[in-house]
């Protein structure tokens, strides 16, 4: 390599060790910034989490929590957490007029010898705004949550992310129990004559009793598993969908595999149970049905939606509404069938829909990001799919 | 482009956990060894000029001292005796490349370990065809006390990211034995041995308390990337010193033959002169060189010791 001579070049200058010492800290200082950014754990990595309860939407997404009036699509309060990099994506728990959900964890660095501090917030379900805050559970759980919470008389049980399943106290989030799975909970648990029944995606469903965490049974299974359990009372079966594309029929008094029913791809969202009908869909978009005892397929024809499902099927009256979204082209849609299978009408999304649609006074709500742009809520009309309300959340004035 | 980047990290990766047992930390390390070797000559390169840059240094500042005043003479002088100032700027060179490797590593982990739904889902959609996804599931995200989607919670990661990253850069300067006094004492009045002297503490301070918020297989990344450092430093080091060694026994041998050699010419020319006579003839040699008009500076002498 050859010098530069002239008196103004970097190297060749007066100032070249200078130089070189100039750049090493640039370079540190590119260092600093890229692994500051590796270090950020606060990114929108989910999807929204979505209830109805009364006449309310609650929605989390990101660092916000809302909660929508189901007939004005008006926002009633919105809860920005305890610190600005706090999120959350598990659909909240409304029930004693508390609402209750797991953050999405921040890293504590230094100060909290790098661990992930994950809270578990119960905010007081008034009017106001910010929502008065009942109590903050910190230190209770170790992993990021994306499931929502089940609250049976004083107890809250949820699955963590970190392979953990726990029971709090309902008054003050304090935790009674905790059971340990072998890999994350991704969804609620449902609550049977004292037993709790959840999947894990370490390809088991799990019973646990509900006083004490003792395991009544485990079951593995054929794949891992997002969605919840659902129960058929008078076959006392549960229904899991597994990522190994079935839909897993186990006998509730001791997992025992009762029968399978196939989809082309992984089952991911919550199967649904109703009149002696099992419906599920897979990541493909396909919809099935299929006789809760035997599982025969009920249609002739498995109707599709366009991209994929992650989500439950919404029952409301006789029509079934499927949230769906395609990866590749960001965008997604929401589609009513008749219980036969026949399609009613379908709306487009310009995002993917991942959540499932809720209900609110016999209408499906759903939820969305699209991408570069706020949340948004929609109440569709469930007879034509007419948009009633729509809500972006407003942005909050910093105090 | 950034994305098939990652794309083809993930591949790997899941091909990498596939053919070693669903074991996550071995695909890890393997992967980690592949990106080592591949960056192996590279790293090499720097690593050697690095040294050879540091053991220059009481030359470079007998130059810089003496033309302090003649920045063209001195940028001659320093080419002369083959210092190349670009070179300490390509020490940067392997720690940038492997920037995007753990930039997209980092994306590939938080993928790869399941810690949302939405990656999980990504996944799926970038992985190619051939893999029986559903299978492979559930990606193990445990190993000892970690979860290796997150940090580590007892701190012993990033001491050991902040230790092997000191150990390493120490093995990519010379030996301290190696050092002699002049070299030390050009240490002391050279800002560019002192900013890598602080760099030697810094970095490694810097990586430890960033592994604080790495997730724990990034910083395993790093732990391994580190070793193999040290052990490629040691080696290094080794194969110069030997080299090195070599090339001082082969000089002395030559001079012990010239020296030979001269004696037996005085003792052709001169009758029965001692050995001891040899010294000032050379000297009047030198004398007469230089009253010739021949210049000799030290730059010129130590740039044919180098050549030798």
């Amino acid at each position: 390599m050859t010098f530069d001579s002239g008196e103004d070049s970097l190297l060749s200058s007066q100032n070249f060790q200078p130089s070189v010492k100039r750049l090493r800290w640039f370079v540190l200082l590119i260092l600093i910034l890229f692994l500051t950014a590796c270090s950020v754990t606060g990114v929108s990595e989910s999807w929204p989490g979505i209830t109805a309860e009364g006449s309310r939407v609650y929605v989390s997404n990101a660092n916000q929590v809302v909660a929508i009036d189901g007939q004005s699509g008006e926002q009633v309060w919105q809860y920005n957490g305890q610190a600005a990099s706090e999120n959350f994506y598990a659909p909240p728990l409304v029930e004693d007029g508390r609402v209750v959900l797991g953050d999405f964890g921040v890293s504590g660095g230094i100060f909290a010898g790098g661990r992930l501090l994950v809270k578990i917030h119960a905010l007081v379900d008034g009017d106001q705004s910010p929502p008065q805050v009942d109590w903050i559970a910190e230190d209770q759980v170790s992993g990021r949550i994306f499931a929502s919470a089940l609250q049976v008389d004083d107890r809250i049980f949820l699955g963590t992310g970190d392979n953990k399943f726990v029971a709090l106290d309902a008054a003050t989030g304090e935790k009674i129990w905790e059971f340990a799975t072998g890999n994350s909970v991704w969804d609620k648990p449902i609550h049977v004559d004292g037993i709790l029944y959840f999947t894990s995606l370490d390809k088991n469903v799990y019973a646990l009793a509900a006083e004490d965490g003792d395991l009544v049974w485990s079951a593995s299974v054929s794949g891992a598993s997002a969605g919840s359990p659902v129960l058929n009372e008078s076959a006392d079966l549960l229904y899991v969908g597994s990522f190994s594309g079935e839909l897993l029929a186990l006998n509730r008094a001791d997992g025992s595999l009762a029968w399978e029913a196939p989809a082309e791809d992984w089952v991911w969202g919550t199967p649904l149970y109703h009149d002696g009908i099992v419906y599920y869909s897979d990541l493909s978009g396909n919809i099935y049905a299929v006789d809760g005892e035997s599982g025969e397929s009920v249609w002739n024809n498995s109707p599709e939606v366009p991209g994929s499902v992650e989500s439950e099927i919404l029952l409301i009256d006789d029509q079934l509404f499927v949230t769906s979204g395609d990866v590749d082209t960001g965008t997604g849609a929401i589609t009513a069938f008749n219980l036969e299978g026949q399609e009613l009408w379908q709306k487009d999304v310009d995002a993917e829909v991942q959540p499932p649609p809720v209900s609110m006074d016999g209408d499906p709500v759903i939820a969305f990001v699209p991408e570069d742009e706020p949340l948004q809520v929609v109440r569709y009309d469930a007879e034509n799919g007419a948009i009633l309300w729509r809500f972006t959340p407003p942005i909050e004035d910093e105090e | 482009m950034w994305q098939t980047f990652i794309d083809f990290m993930l591949n790997i990766m899941v091909y990498l956990y596939q053919a070693l047992g669903n074991n996550f930390l071995l695909a890890l390390a393997a992967f980690t060894i592949l990106t080592r070797v591949l960056l192996l000559p590279l790293n090499l390169r720097q690593q050697r000029s690095s040294i050879r840059m540091q053991e220059m240094q009481p030359q470079v500042q007998a130059i810089q001292k003496k033309y302090k005043d003649d920045q063209k003479r001195m940028m001659e002088e320093m080419q002369k005796i083959g210092y190349n100032p670009t070179e300490p700027l390509l020490g940067c060179l392997p720690l940038l490349v492997q920037m995007p490797i753990f930039f997209a590593l980092f994306r590939v982990i938080n993928i790869m370990l399941l810690s949302t739904p939405q990656s999980l889902l990504e996944l799926k959609s970038r992985i190619s065809a051939g893999f029986d996804l559903a299978n492979l599931l559930p990606i193990d995200n445990e190993f000892l006390w970690l979860n290796l989607a997150q940090p580590d919670p007892y701190l012993i990661l990033p001491v050991l990211v902040a230790g092997t990253m000191f150990l390493q850069q120490k093995f990519m300067m010379p030996a301290k034995k190696e050092e002699d006094k002049k070299q030390k004492a050009a240490k002391e009045d050279n800002p560019m041995a002192q900013t890598q002297q602080s760099m030697l503490y810094t970095m490694p301070i810097m990586f430890g308390f960033f592994a604080m918020s790495f997730n724990s297989g990034l910083a395993i990344y790093f732990v391994i990337s580190n070793i193999i450092g040290i052990g490629q430093g040691y080696i290094t080091r080794r194969s110069l010193a030997q080299a090195r060694a070599e090339s001082e026994a082969r000089k002395k041998a030559r001079k012990e033959n010239a020296a030979l050699g001269e004696g037996l010419e005085d003792g052709d020319s001169g009758g029965a002169q001692s050995n001891g006579s040899s010294k000032p003839a050379a000297k009047a040699k030198k004398q007469d060189k230089k009253s010739s008009g021949q210049k000799s500076s030290p730059v010129k002498s130590s740039r044919k010791k180098k050549r030798r």
